[in-house]
């Protein structure tokens, strides 16, 4: 096809073509929204407080309750052992932990389903909803997580056996994989959801069946070599025994399996991220 | 030459008909591994929404789209709004784009109406320094002020729609696509929003692309059109040139398709009409009416299985550019009529000394039960013809200019001292 000189250097400030290249995650247009994200993460956490007695109560309650559940069931009933320490500071912390990766992995997999009617009359970078569902789930881990050095600290000043340390710098690493873990796992599930409904049904079986693959109730320790495969499998093992020993100074540390952790993560996101953008050109005519 | 704000090349965009499944779960397996389905089968499941429309737009034009419903209008929105990508083809866009296709996209209930406003503006593009900047006018302009801290699940739905469209309305891109359904709320404020945007259009370098079934508002508002027709390209140009075409074929089309089949209808259904004719004095089916005749206007109602009260039909006449040029329902005369189930029943309205001049006019009709809308043809029950006649009966026809209505006087006189 002839084009006229005019056109030849024409400096299109954006082209839209049917096909997109694999790697082109459009990062610059995401950063360019960046102030929608954090009104997102407003719009998902305002209305949890407004018109509830409780208001963010209800966000430290909810993991009180769980351990004190957890503690009866699993504790005094099933007698599952919890490394020697008290049950309470035994289960919180994974139990804050898994609070803050189901969160954002169960927003970060509704991305589509939830937001069809946004997404059907307006254009934004789509990748904005699950960064600031994992945000805004962040955010309530941070209440949780001052709870739990709360009570961390009640335990310590009366005397239990625990011992904070240096290790506690590995957190933020932790909380680094969770995250990518979580929205690689979600960006993965909703770019599947687009076209697979059934996903969204076994979302919340499969997310249980996760939580009991993952060392929250027991401590790794006691995981029966038959079984050892699952837990080896499982890239949040390491991560949720790391977190409970950077607090309290108990558990193991598994440093090659967290490098393990980390590269299954970093290739989860990756692959997350083409999913999602394929995913995210045509969503609305199959939502 | 003027500079090309948008350049839509080719542009096609299918859809796959039928439900997703399984069957797509065994499809996408079998083209992972290169093994299509044979391509008969494949067209037929494919619906092409769009296909090969290519089309420039200089920048500063107002462009009215026009089409059916199904033409490929929304379609053709989505893709220019990035809501969904094309199928083939490329858009090439100049300057900052923005879709105004809903307003209030966004809006959650719990918030304040301040909180929706710069979550609202953020989602279609705005910046928050833009939103601040403009705050006061958008506030002001939904007239909202007292409420603005109240969350907008107390606002009346009045409220909650002009809070809405004040934040589309202080939108500032280079581009802009709008939707006529924004012109919404009460008469006042829709006045408001139609002089909005005029002053959008008007504005110097903005390019606004305005998609409408309304011919007087795009013709107002607009000085190109696209008429799309079955998802291509029918008429581009003047938008004097593209809303006669689309008139045209609009008429051609309802005079051939069976009434109680077509869909662009709204309303429960209770009970629709299924046939519509006019009729002269003796009793001879007529397309075409003389000004000043009587003429009967015969419409059959079908009742679904529920039995029908307070059956209220109404019917008006539109120009050829969706003007309203008079109402008139039974109810007006207090008549209302009663159905039982899956009953047929025909109704003929007597308009003795027809008013309106020489043209070709829609008739649209409407049936309210019980005070709720059950059938509204979108696109008009049909159509007729009016040629200019001895309304005065004094064998003068006149002011013979089309589409005006007449009326009759009594005239005194008195000679003054």
């Amino acid at each position: 096809m002839v084009k006229s000189p005019l056109e030849k250097n024409e400096n299109w400030s954006l082209e839209i073509y049917p096909k997109a290249s694999l790697f082109d995650f459009r990062l610059k247009e995401f950063w360019a929204y960046r102030e929608l994200i954090l009104l997102f993460v407003r719009r998902e956490l305002v209305p949890t407080y407004k018109q509830t007695i409780l208001g963010p109560l209800w966000f430290i309650l909810q993991p009180l309750l769980t351990t004190f559940v957890y503690s009866i069931v699993f504790g005094a009933f099933a007698r599952i052992p919890t490394d020697g320490l008290p049950q309470l500071l035994f289960y919180m912390p994974g139990i804050v932990l898994w609070n803050f990766f189901n969160s954002s992995f169960m927003k970060g997999s509704g991305t589509f389903l939830a937001n069809s009617h946004i997404f059907g009359k307006v254009y934004f970078p789509r990748l904005i909803l699950p960064v600031a569902g994992l945000l805004s789930s962040f955010v309530n881990f941070l209440i949780q997580f001052s709870l739990l050095l709360l009570i961390m600290a009640g335990y310590w000043i009366a005397g239990t056996e625990i011992h904070p340390g240096a290790q506690i710098l590995i957190l933020p690493l932790l909380l680094i994989l969770v995250s990518m873990y979580s929205l690689g796992l979600g960006l993965v599930v909703s770019a599947f959801t687009t076209k697979y409904r059934d996903l969204n049904h076994f979302l919340v079986f499969g997310s249980q069946l996760l939580m009991y693959a993952t060392p929250i109730i027991y401590p790794a320790s006691i995981v029966p070599d038959k079984f050892r495969w699952v837990s080896l499998l499982n890239p949040l093992s390491p991560i949720f025994e790391g977190f409970r020993y950077s607090l309290l100074g108990m558990g193991q540390l598994m440093t090659e399996r967290l490098m393990f952790s980390f590269v299954f993560s970093l290739l989860l996101l990756i692959l997350g991220l083409i999913l999602f953008s394929r995913a995210e050109r045509t969503s609305i005519d199959t939502v | 030459m003027a500079e090309i704000a948008i350049k839509v090349e080719n542009l096609g965009k299918s859809y796959r008909l039928g439900a997703l499944g399984s069957a797509t779960l065994k499809r996408d397996f079998l083209s992972m591994f290169g093994k299509g389905q044979n391509k008969e089968e494949d067209e037929r499941e494919i619906l092409w929404a769009l296909k090969n429309v290519s089309f420039d737009i200089k920048k500063g034009d107002a462009v009215g789209i026009v089409g059916k419903n199904g033409a490929g209008k929304s379609t053709l929105l989505k893709l220019l709004s990035r809501t969904t990508a094309p199928s083939t083809g490329s858009i090439k866009v100049h300057g900052k784009i923005s879709s105004l296709l809903e307003v209030g996209t966004g809006f959650h209930p719990e918030l304040t109406g301040r909180e929706n406003i710069f979550l609202n503006g953020a989602i279609m593009g705005m910046s928050k320094r833009d939103i601040k900047a403009q705050f006061d006018e958008i506030v002001e302009f939904s007239g909202v002020s007292r409420f603005i801290d109240t969350p907008v699940k107390r606002y009346s739905s009045g409220m909650y729609v002009r809070l809405a469209f004040a934040v589309a309305a202080h939108l500032e891109t280079e581009i802009m696509i709008i939707d006529e359904v924004l012109a919404v709320g009460d008469i006042d404020f829709q006045k408001k929003c139609l002089g909005k945007m005029k002053e959008v259009t008007g504005s110097k370098g903005r390019t606004v692309l305005f998609v409408s079934h309304n011919m007087s508002a795009v013709k107002a508002l607009c000085n190109y059109g696209l008429f799309l027709e079955k998802g291509t390209l029918r008429t581009t140009g003047s938008v004097q040139k593209v809303t006669e075409a689309y008139t045209a074929a609009n008429k051609g089309l309802i005079e051939t398709s069976e009434l109680a089949d077509r869909t662009d209808r709204s309303g429960n259904k209770s009970v629709i009409l299924v046939d519509y004719y006019a009729e002269d004095m003796v009793g001879n089916r007529i397309e075409t009416v003389l000004t000043g005749e009587d003429i009967t206007f015969c419409f059959t109602l079908r009742c679904g299985p529920e039995k029908a009260r307070n059956v209220d039909f109404g019917l008006n006449f539109y120009d050829p550019e969706e003007a309203n040029m008079g109402v008139l329902y039974s109810s007006y005369q207090s008549v209302y009529f009663e159905m039982e189930p899956h009953q047929l029943m025909q109704i003929k309205c007597v308009v003795p000394n027809f008013p309106f001049t020489i043209g070709t006019y829609k008739v649209g009709t409407r049936i309210v039960v019980n005070n709720e809308e059950s059938d509204w043809l979108l696109g008009g029950a049909g159509f007729i013809s009016v040629e200019n006649g001895d309304f005065y009966g004094t064998g003068s026809t006149g002011f013979t200019h089309p589409y005006m209505t007449n009326f009759l006087g009594r005239w005194i006189h008195e000679v003054q001292k």
